[in-house]
């Protein structure tokens, strides 16, 4: 997708249902980044 | 400081004022000097509400509290993906629609002028001095590398950013704010390279971080549930939630970021990049304090971080001072043995000689950390300065007295640039209140756009001044960072609630929204000085108690009234 197609897309209104699976995305991403860095800190601390 | 870091200073400054004033242009009109008319790209918009949150105090004060306490601030963001989310879903579709230049704008559409008024005094309030504070900061260091007063130092810094913020307005704030991020993450990017080359040869990042973990500077999550523990999972995720829920969608420096977005699912996208990118840059941040820290093993730190207070100790009892010293570094070496050894041990199979290298370092790190414990002691009394604490200046000093030629300069430079791109947000958006909610409302309703840009560009001139007065005062409070935080727990929690009730609750009507904040500014302030909860779960306590007083005051009004 080049970046025009890219502005157009975002600019639209979207519908909700898309934008609550972003939401769920980036709640679960961030979870796994909580869990990455807990065994990180487990990893090195041990 | 050598010509070449002087240079690169001296030429980030010029083209940060430069590049500001020339954005003056397209900000004649009120739509253009406070929300370039609402035409920004969400990159751009999202690399600005980075920058304004992270000020120099995340440079520098998260560095030393990495340094001194470890990884345990990290958790604090735990909650912030999560409160973009709600925003998202909640006030920027109603802020954005409504077509409004302040938060606090949509409080008069949705309750009454004095609910608005209220509020946007709260935020200039708390702001006003929170970005003081942010001035100060920087200025520390400066005043250490250049050996200028403290005064001088914030009026340089708090001046510069007043100017390209006066002409140019928020198109100006976001454009610098874009550029400033890239040369903050160049100068970290180049910091963490050169301290991973500066290990001994035979330690490598692992072995480091083996000793970091060893230490306690790696923990990331605490789940102990302790309300007067400053840093845990329970304070990440709940308290810090109800904080970046005030702070992204109530506070005016924030919010006037996404009111500068192309349209509503712009505004969203430039949140959602804020949520994906901020842990792992604090992660960033927080393991150049650690690394530092790992540095530290194998070459002598200063015993004291602050240069001054450390000269002006030893100049009063240079006897004393100088025994203090000589131990420490006894001490200094008898870790680094300890600390080579425990490296050594990692490497082997033999788990009995690992468990003992693991205690001899941890026996020394002890011994070591008391030792410095008695040498800040030594400063307060003898420079009678109770409040003495030189975790700002970890980060600063490292810097120094290890980077080479031009690097200093780049360092200084991202510094300066972290500082100004939130200073700058946050001027403009104190400008944007005083010019919409007070003087545009209550003083000049049919003004001209050249007289509220102009009312704006004065107003920007005269926080300026009003924060480095502040700033002045802020130098000496401890650990910065935390500073901030506090002012704005005092406030965010409450106007958080006011928030909740316009948006979440039909039936809370404006005498409720009005009485609901003073209670929970109250209960705050009973809670800070009557309990021991940490700051963090202040916000809690204020949202809570806003919301809760205000739904019962507004039972009270007639359900058809406003």
């Amino acid at each position: 997708m080049n970046k025009e197609e890219s502005e157009v897309k975002i600019d639209k209104e979207l519908p909700d249902s898309w934008w609550y699976r972003v939401y769920a995305a980036v709640a679960v991403t961030t979870v796994i980044v909580i869990a990455l860095l807990w065994a990180f800190s487990q990893y090195f601390s041990s | 400081m050598q010509f070449l870091d002087w240079a690169i200073v001296a030429a980030y400054l010029a083209y940060v004022i430069w590049d500001g004033i020339r954005m003056t242009k397209g900000s004649d009109n009120v739509e253009g000097f406070f929300l370039a008319n609402r035409n920004l790209p969400w990159w751009a918009v999202g690399l600005s509400v980075m920058a304004t949150q992270m000020s120099a105090i995340t440079l520098v004060g998260t560095t030393g509290q990495a340094y001194s306490d470890g990884m345990r601030f990290l958790q604090f963001y735990y909650a912030l993906p999560f409160a973009m989310i709600i925003l998202c879903i909640t006030v920027v579709p109603f802020f954005y629609r409504a077509k409004v230049f302040t938060a606090y704008e949509y409080l008069e559409k949705r309750f009454d002028v004095k609910t608005r008024t209220l509020t946007s005094l709260f935020f200039l309030l708390s702001r006003g001095l929170g970005v003081g504070v942010i001035i100060a900061a920087p200025a520390v260091i400066l005043s250490i590398v250049l050996g200028w007063s403290e005064i001088a130092t914030i009026f340089a810094i708090g001046l510069t950013t007043t100017i390209y913020t006066m002409f140019g307005g928020v198109q100006a704030v976001t454009w610098t704010d874009v550029k400033q991020m890239v040369l903050i993450f160049v100068g970290l990017g180049v910091v963490l390279f050169i301290i991973l080359t500066s290990f001994p040869a035979d330690v490598s990042l692992t072995d480091g971080l083996y000793l970091a973990g060893a230490s306690g500077k790696l923990t990331t999550i605490d789940t102990s549930f302790d309300l007067k523990e400053k840093y845990t999972i329970w304070s990440g995720l709940f308290a810090a939630l109800f904080l970046f829920l005030s702070y992204f969608g109530c506070d005016q420096s924030q919010v006037q970021r996404f009111l500068t977005a192309k349209s509503v699912a712009q505004g969203r996208t430039s949140l959602l990049m804020s949520a994906f990118l901020k842990i792992p840059m604090q992660f960033l941040i927080l393991l150049i304090g650690v690394l530092v820290f790992v540095f530290y093993q194998f070459n002598a730190p200063p015993m004291i971080f602050n240069d001054v207070e450390a000269k002006k100790a030893a100049a009063t009892r240079s006897v004393d001072y100088g025994a203090l010293e000589g131990n420490y570094k006894q001490i200094h070496e008898q870790r680094k043995t300890a600390a080579v050894e425990f490296v050594r041990a990692q490497k082997e199979t033999d788990k009995a000689a690992l468990d003992a290298a693991r205690d001899g370092y941890l026996k020394a790190n002890k011994e070591f950390l008391a030792v410095r414990k008695e040498a800040t002691e030594f400063v307060k009394t003898t420079n009678k300065n109770s409040s003495f604490n030189d975790v700002n200046y970890v980060f600063p000093m490292f810097v120094i007295q290890n980077m080479p030629m031009g690097i200093i300069g780049l360092i200084i430079a991202a510094i300066f640039a972290a500082a100004m791109s939130s200073i700058s947000s946050e001027l403009n958006a104190l400008a944007t209140a005083s010019t919409i909610d007070f003087y545009r409302r209550h003083f000049n309703k049919e003004g001209t756009d050249k007289q509220f840009v102009m009312f704006g560009r004065i107003a920007t001139f005269i926080w300026g001044i009003f924060a480095c007065i502040v700033a002045i005062y802020a130098t000496n409070l401890g650990s910065l960072i935390e500073v901030v935080n506090k002012f704005g727990s005092f406030f965010y929690g409450s106007l958080l609630g006011v928030f909740v009730l316009a948006i979440g609750v039909k039936r809370a009507r404006a005498r409720g929204a009005f009485f609901g904040l003073l209670f929970g500014i109250a209960s705050v302030w009973i809670a800070s000085n009557y309990t021991d909860i940490e700051f963090l779960w202040f916000n809690v306590v204020g949202c809570v108690v806003t919301v809760a007083a205000g739904y019962l005051i507004s039972l009270t009004v007639p359900e058809d009234s406003k």
